[in-house]
């Protein structure tokens, strides 16, 4: 069988922004307080009168070429065997160069009486590795949340990649495996 | 809305600052010993003093770590893609060269192994003086820290930091002397060196710091130049000198860090300065240096801190 590459695509145009995703995920990583591992970002743009507003879904990108691995003295970030990008507590020193490290800055630092670790999102492959889908796309009342293996040409996730999805910030050579499809008006 | 929570602060704006101090005075120690021709009293106290302030921001990293049980790790596992990576394995040998070089000098023990330890120290006071910068310059998307320059700048302010710590020092010299004395048996004692530093070489330090004082306003006036040059400049200039911490920035860093401790020393040494102010001005240039050092520290950190939110969105 081949090897698996997890990933996933935000639709914007389907997104309404109803931060259901942020709430679901913290219901189902068990986020600590006040901090969000996926959330919802508001984009203003166009010039008055042709103004228009859209949202985006806004968490990590586990890219294939991580500046938080890169940047991290322990290797405690490592790529998984599935392509995503996690840290192992065990070898993780909590001195945060990898939040400050990632361009997209997704990471969270977790307070030290909570474990202290980085977090961030995992793209729940506890839940894909048993069949299931993640809690964002779950959640997502617009459907505009897609996760498969990238791998599979017959996934449903490269059926949406031939819908016109893009990298995010593709200046910063990172080939993330969460793509988007940007907003068209 | 952007909640605000800072990764890095002023412990690690502490620990540029003393592992400055130590790479300035670690360099001053290793070059009287390589090469001949410098002050006794000057290379001795560099060479106690060395290993000393590295120690205190060592204590002030693990501090800030959120994982500060877990520190050792970070010598066992290495990471050759990450730049914090080299700077713990610097910050390992540093400390420990720069201990058996003081003890060596202190019991006057000279041999090979004292040349080679001489050597290790310029060596690694390098490293740790240019790593404090590269650490925030491998940073590769924030627009204040991603800067070559940044090193270039903490390095030269390394120099002029230790060289100022070690004039306020040499004005105690023979004093540290004695107390260290106290806590080593008689028999082993080394015979008396005074180490008081006089106006002669008070002065000769006085020209050495100004020369780095005004190439460090040179690499100052260079950085912001640099940055004004990038797409980003408005994000950084905007954080370090015409908002965020510029009052810091300015009166600080500028003027009590670098320009009146410049007309000071100079002044000083062409003799300008009498009566009353005389008195002052051997421990307030230095003093003010220091000042100085830390407050570029704290501004960059903080500063490179300040502008991330703004980075969440496209460019």
């Amino acid at each position: 069988m081949a090897k698996k590459r997890w990933g996933k695509i935000v639709d914007l145009n389907k997104c309404v922004g109803c931060h259901a995703c942020s709430v679901a995920c913290i219901a189902e990583n068990k986020v600590e307080e006040g901090k969000y591992r996926t959330k919802i970002i508001e984009h203003e743009e166009g010039v008055f009168p042709n103004v228009y507003k859209y949202t985006e879904k806004w968490s990590c990108n586990h890219c294939q070429h991580a500046p938080c691995v890169d940047a991290c003295p322990t290797k405690a970030s490592h790529y998984t065997e599935w392509g995503t990008v996690e840290v192992k507590p065990e070898l993780c020193i909590g001195c945060g160069y990898c939040v400050l490290a990632c361009p997209y800055r997704v990471r969270i630092m977790n307070e030290r009486k909570h474990g202290g670790l980085p977090e961030k999102c995992t793209l729940c492959v506890h839940l894909l590795e048993k069949g299931k889908k993640p809690a964002c796309e779950t959640s997502c009342i617009a459907g505009a949340i897609i996760t498969g293996d990238l791998n599979d040409p017959h996934s449903e996730i490269n059926q949406w990649m031939a819908k016109g999805a893009v990298e995010r910030r593709p200046d910063l050579m990172t080939h993330p495996n969460v793509f988007i499809i940007p907003y068209r008006r | 809305m952007v909640e605000h929570h800072f990764t890095w602060g002023y412990l690690i704006a502490i620990y540029l600052f003393t592992a400055g101090i130590s790479s300035g005075a670690g360099i001053v120690a290793a070059i009287g010993y390589i090469v001949n021709g410098m002050d006794e009293r000057l290379k001795r106290l560099a060479a106690y003093f060395a290993p000393f302030p590295v120690l205190i921001g060592l204590a002030c990293l693990i501090l800030d770590l959120h994982r500060p049980w877990n520190f050792y790790k970070v010598l066992i596992y290495y990471n050759p893609t990450s730049v914090m990576s080299w700077g713990a394995f610097f910050l390992l040998v540093f400390p420990l060269v720069s201990l058996a070089f003081a003890v060596m000098v202190y019991f006057n023990i000279d041999n090979k192994l004292r040349r080679f330890l001489a050597w290790m120290e310029l060596v690694f006071g390098i490293a740790i003086g240019v790593y404090a910068g590269l650490l925030l310059a491998a940073i590769y998307n924030n627009p204040v820290w991603s800067n070559p320059l940044i090193a270039f700048l903490f390095f030269i302010s390394a120099l002029s930091t230790g060289i100022c710590s070690l004039m306020l020092i040499g004005r105690k010299g023979d004093k540290l002397d004695d107390l260290v004395r106290r806590f080593i048996p008689q028999k082993w004692q080394p015979e008396k060196i005074k180490l008081d530093f006089d106006k002669k070489l008070f002065l000769r330090l006085l020209i050495v710091d100004a020369v780095f004082i005004v190439l460090e306003l040179m690499v100052i006036s260079t950085l912001l130049i640099s940055y004004a040059l990038r797409p980003t400049g408005e994000i950084a200039l905007g954080a370090i000198i015409t908002g965020g911490y510029y009052l810091l920035f300015w009166i600080g860093v500028v003027l009590i860090g670098l320009t009146i401790p410049l007309i000071l020393g100079i002044m000083e040494v062409g003799g300008r300065i009498k009566g009353r102010l005389g008195h002052i001005v051997p421990w307030a240039e230095p003093t003010m240096v220091l000042i100085g050092g830390f407050l570029l520290r704290y501004v960059i950190v903080y500063g490179g801190e300040i502008v991330y939110p703004i980075l969440t969105l496209y460019p």
